[in-house]
């Protein structure tokens, strides 16, 4: 459930809803604030299904695995990829 | 060929290559039966007389029949029956008929010893013509069944009507309860397209009946897209596949599709809009490649 895949949409495969994350990540934030300020709903689709809270803790695992995010004190922040 | 003929002529065809001995007797008698009704007379054994080499008598056509429907056809066992039964035939009814009739089920033809056979008897009696009717000839038959009568037998047919009304809870009783199988963990469901039933020598029946649940098919995708379970659409399709590999090789494609068929509606028949949501189902994982296999020359 990582990519999408024939029976699983764009929307709500893991890498896409962590992608969504990333972009609500332009400072630091607590994971409850985090969650509170993402929009439910994919963009511009208001049938999609809402996004579950167990889903965006995958997606938070996903991105914490491959290095995309850090905690520090309790915030999740975008972690800084040397140029 | 329309929806409703395709949906019985399937049945007729999965009940004529499933039933075996006795049971095709009783099924031969009530095709013939619902089709000629008092002019056909049925023959059943009599105590120590049998049935004197008479499984059925077409009284207009002045046809007998005698059925013949091994497990499996054997050529040396075939050409006994025949010649036996034809010369008990000729000895108790040979006033009575002009056409002698060997009603069998191999699907797959007579071998030629026995046609052999036919065609000497033929020549060595003179005025009696003998036909060996097969899946063939009896689908001719068949197709004279009255419509109450079909849905006697095989039951209601999902028609067009019905596909206007099916909703999205059928859809959702049927795939909880394919749900519900047990799946392989960590199998690959294939990601190559497949359209073609050509490849896999579906009959026209099966087509149909896809193309029918096909124009629902969209609903289905549509499901699980919103439910609140991203896995179960996977989960499902895994399932599929499970089962069309283990029907595979076992038998023709068209028991394979009847096979899913059932397993997917459940082994009791539904109503048609039942009946149509197990097609939107199949149709989905038909064109998405899950079940059947994919044409030569598609690359993934």
């Amino acid at each position: 459930m990582i990519l999408p895949t024939k029976h699983l949409s764009q929307d709500r495969a893991i890498l896409t809803v962590g992608a969504r994350i990333l972009q609500h990540l332009s400072q630091a934030k607590t994971i409850s604030s985090l969650w509170e300020e993402l929009p439910r709903n994919s963009a511009g689709r208001s049938d999609a299904p809402q996004l579950r809270y167990d889903a965006f803790v995958l997606a938070l695992d996903l991105l914490f695995m491959i290095g995309a995010i850090e905690v520090q004190e309790g915030l999740l922040t975008k972690r800084k990829v040397p140029v | 060929m329309d929806l409703k003929q395709a949906y019985y002529e399937l049945r007729f065809e999965n009940a004529f290559r499933s039933t075996k001995g006795d049971a095709f007797q009783t099924f031969f008698e009530k095709l013939m039966g619902l089709v000629y009704k008092a002019d056909f007379m049925a023959c059943r054994p009599w105590g120590n007389q049998g049935d004197r080499k008479n499984d059925g008598f077409l009284k207009s056509e002045r046809r007998l029949f005698q059925v013949y429907a091994p497990n499996e056809m054997e050529a040396a066992k075939a050409i006994d029956k025949i010649t036996e039964d034809f010369a008990g035939a000729m000895v108790h009814w040979g006033h009575d008929f002009d056409k002698w009739v060997f009603a069998h089920n191999a699907v797959d033809g007579l071998p030629p010893h026995v046609q052999a056979l036919i065609l000497k008897l033929e020549k060595d009696n003179s005025g009696i013509k003998l036909e060996p009717w097969g899946l063939e000839e009896f689908r001719l038959i068949f197709r004279k069944i009255s419509e109450d009568d079909l849905a006697a037998w095989f039951g209601p047919v999902p028609s067009e009507q019905t596909k206007l009304e099916l909703g999205f809870g059928d859809l959702q009783i049927v795939l909880e309860r394919v749900a519900d199988h047990p799946v392989v963990p960590n199998q690959q469901v294939k990601d190559v397209p497949m359209r073609k039933i050509e490849a896999n020598a579906l009959s026209e029946s099966v087509a149909t009946l896809l193309k029918a649940g096909m124009a629902k098919a969209p609903l289905v995708a549509d499901f699980f897209n919103r439910w609140h379970d991203e896995t179960f659409g996977e989960r499902v399709a895994v399932a599929f596949r499970n089962k069309y590999q283990e029907l595979r090789g076992k038998s023709g494609p068209d028991q394979i599709f009847s096979d899913l068929e059932s397993w997917a509606g459940g082994a009791e028949r539904g109503t048609p809009k039942h009946q149509l949501a197990v097609l939107a189902v199949l149709a989905y994982y038909f064109d998405s490649c899950d079940i059947f296999e994919e044409p030569r020359g598609v690359t993934p």
